[in-house]
């Protein structure tokens, strides 16, 4: 079993507008397999995407070690960071997912643009498999405000994949969505990772979503704490999902 | 190459954007060429008209006192070849004459100056019909050169004229050989010395003293003078008793020309510099907007530096655009229209391709849009890609 992503000791905070520091991400540990599904829960306002930023690389660590493919990221410069992220990893976001005046194929070819030079009949290969993954395969030429919700989170999926990243990381990736529309998504997410043997980490609030995967892990006081199952949600955890 | 694909596709997705951004640089673009284009063709008309009147840019002149000619002219012109056109300058040997001129029978007071040298290499004398005699002594007498008024009074080309110089001598007939431009509103006769002592000797008075003017390409002042002085000296006079002063108008015309100049450029500097402004406001607006869209390719693996020469060559590409179609209607503009300001006769050549000016223009609109364009493009490699996980 080879470990894709490896958080060791890892902090992070951020400094309020009032100028108060807040330390979101104290201590977390974390190690993720290839092929392996993880689930990060908490309640809303505990950390979560911060932490998914630091382990994507989006930003740096206040401290602790963060190892993704193989490569300690700490001492790595913009360029082998871009690198990894444009290779290494693929993103899901909630919200922040399309460009508005690029079809749905140019969307998904966005990571294909940056990195190794990929030659123009294969980027087109390349977009087609994954659409089609993503049971999009006749919107391509779709604009973004031309499909509805969950066709443009696919299409965001199929974005995270084209690379081929041995790791997914997804922000409450059907946290726009309606049940049905989600638990397709989510399908989607699952299946088209397991499939390609890439590790995935799903932030959500959602103990629905948290128990379609292999191990869930809850962010608390800015320590993950691990969860075997996800067990029934405490009566105050629910309450704290449905806000 | 891909990225300059990328940055024209950008382009073409804030067609808005980029459109008011060029047309501030455009307007400063012509600001630019239009000034420095116009400043040189002023420069040209004025200093044409400078040299074509007191002699191009340096000349010396000085009046031959009776002693210093008293040995003739043949002497006279051997001193000055010697001196002058050997050392690689030329000169213009003066002397008014008061004349007869006119057709047969209609002859009328007029001033008849006749010249030793080549006038058309002291002076900038454009030649309109015919042309000035060789210095060939084999063809002289030569015939008559009149400037444009005297054209009008008397005929141009092939028309025969009678000239008297001074009472006690008789009438000579001469055609006119050529019409010159000399900036002189009275009728002129310009007729070779040598060809009128041919046809007249003893026509200068015992007490003659002719006017010289000096030129040489590249040579100073200084130089010039002690050429002149040279050649007076091979004919005997003291080396002190010439007034060699400087003839020609140019070097102060430029001086005063350049002070304008700096004016006109300075306004056009300051437009360059509005543009940088509004390049900046409209670089930072765009920014703003595509914060969303570059976060994404931050995070999806464009490096800094890729982010950073996108915005950045978006504005160069803006900037050159504009800078080609700018220059390229200020010189349209100068093609058509100065020489419809030349009069013809004028000294002034239209100006040919003024590839200064372009030059400027195009290296004006690169810097505004690298000035314009670095701030924005520094902002948009520093977008927080955390951001992509907020709002
Ligand atoms: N850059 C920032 N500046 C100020 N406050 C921030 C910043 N990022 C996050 N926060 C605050 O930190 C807390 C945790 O945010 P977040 O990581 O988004 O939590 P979660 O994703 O678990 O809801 C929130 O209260 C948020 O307002
Ligand atoms: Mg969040």
């Amino acid at each position: 079993m080879t470990a894709v992503l490896v958080a060791e000791d890892v902090h992070k905070g951020v400094q309020l507008a009032s100028g108060r520091r807040l330390d979101l991400v104290r201590a977390v540990n974390l190690t993720v397999a290839a092929g392996e599904s993880v689930a990060v829960v908490g309640r809303s306002g505990s950390g979560k995407s911060t932490l998914l930023t630091v382990l994507g690389l989006l930003s740096r660590p206040d401290r602790g070690r963060i190892t993704v493919a193989g490569r300690d990221t700490a001492t790595l410069g913009d360029r082998p960071l871009s690198a990894l992220r444009n290779g290494a990893i693929g993103f899901v976001f909630q919200n922040y997912s399309l460009l508005a005046h690029l079809d749905a194929a140019e969307n998904v070819a966005l990571p294909l643009n940056h990195g190794p030079r990929v030659p123009g009949r294969e980027v087109r290969a390349r977009t087609a498999d994954a659409l089609a993954a993503v049971g999009l395969a006749e919107r391509a030429r779709s604009r973004p405000r031309q499909l509805s919700g969950g066709e443009q989170q696919r299409v965001a999926i199929a974005r995270a994949l084209v690379r081929d990243p041995s790791l997914v990381l997804a922000d409450e990736p059907t946290g726009a969505l309606d049940t049905a529309t989600a638990d397709r998504v989510l399908a989607t997410l699952t299946g088209v990772t397991a499939r390609r043997g890439a590790a995935l980490v799903v932030v959500t609030h959602d103990r629905e979503v948290a128990m379609r995967m292999d191990r869930v892990l809850r962010l608390e006081d800015g320590v993950l704490v691990e969860e075997r199952q996800p067990a029934a949600p405490a009566v105050g955890e629910r309450r704290s999902a449905c806000v | 190459m891909r990225l300059i694909l990328e940055a024209l596709r950008d382009l073409r997705a804030h067609r808005g954007r980029t459109l008011l951004s060029a047309v501030s640089l455009f307007v400063a673009v012509i600001a630019v060429v239009g000034v420095s284009t116009v400043g040189s063709v002023v420069q040209d008309v004025f200093v044409a008209n400078a040299e074509q009147q007191h002699g191009r840019a340096v000349t010396v002149a000085t009046r031959l006192p009776h002693p210093v000619v008293a040995r003739g002219l043949p002497a006279v012109l051997t001193a000055l070849d010697t001196n002058i056109t050997r050392a690689g300058g030329s000169y213009l040997l003066m002397y008014q004459d008061n004349a007869q001129v006119g057709a047969e029978g209609g002859a009328q007071p007029q001033v008849v100056t006749l010249y030793s040298g080549t006038p058309g290499a002291v002076r900038r004398l454009p030649v309109l019909h015919g042309g000035w005699p060789a210095p060939d002594p084999q063809t002289y007498p030569g015939g008559l050169v009149l400037n444009q008024a005297a054209e009008a009074q008397y005929g141009g080309v092939g028309t025969e004229l009678s000239v008297q110089l001074g009472r006690a001598f008789p009438a000579y007939t001469q055609p006119v050989v050529g019409v010159i431009a000399d900036g002189v509103d009275a009728p002129v006769v310009y007729q070779s010395l040598l060809g009128a002592l041919t046809l007249q000797p003893g026509v200068l008075p015992a007490d003659w003293s002719p006017e010289l003017h000096v030129h040489a390409d590249g040579a100073g002042e200084s130089v010039l003078r002690s050429a002149v002085l040279a050649a007076a000296a091979d004919l005997g006079a003291p080396p002190t008793g010439l007034d060699v002063r400087r003839a020609d108008t140019v070097g102060g015309l430029l001086a005063s020309l350049r002070s304008t100049r700096s004016g006109f450029l300075a306004v056009a500097a300051l437009t360059l510099l509005v543009a940088v402004v509004g390049l900046l406001n409209i670089g930072f607006a765009t920014v703003r907007d595509r914060t969303r869209e570059l976060t994404l390719r931050r995070a999806t693996g464009a490096t800094r530096g890729h982010v950073f020469l996108l915005v950045l060559l978006a504005s160069v590409l803006v900037g050159l655009l504009t800078a080609l179609a700018a220059v390229l209607l200020a010189l349209g503009a100068v093609d058509l229209v100065v020489p419809h300001l030349l009069a013809r006769g004028s000294a002034v050549r239209a100006p040919a391709f003024p590839a200064e000016a372009a030059l400027v223009g195009l290296a004006a609109a690169l810097a505004a849009a690298l000035a314009g364009g670095a701030a924005p493009a520094l902002a948009a490699a520093r977008v927080d890609m955390a951001q992509a996980l907020r709002d």
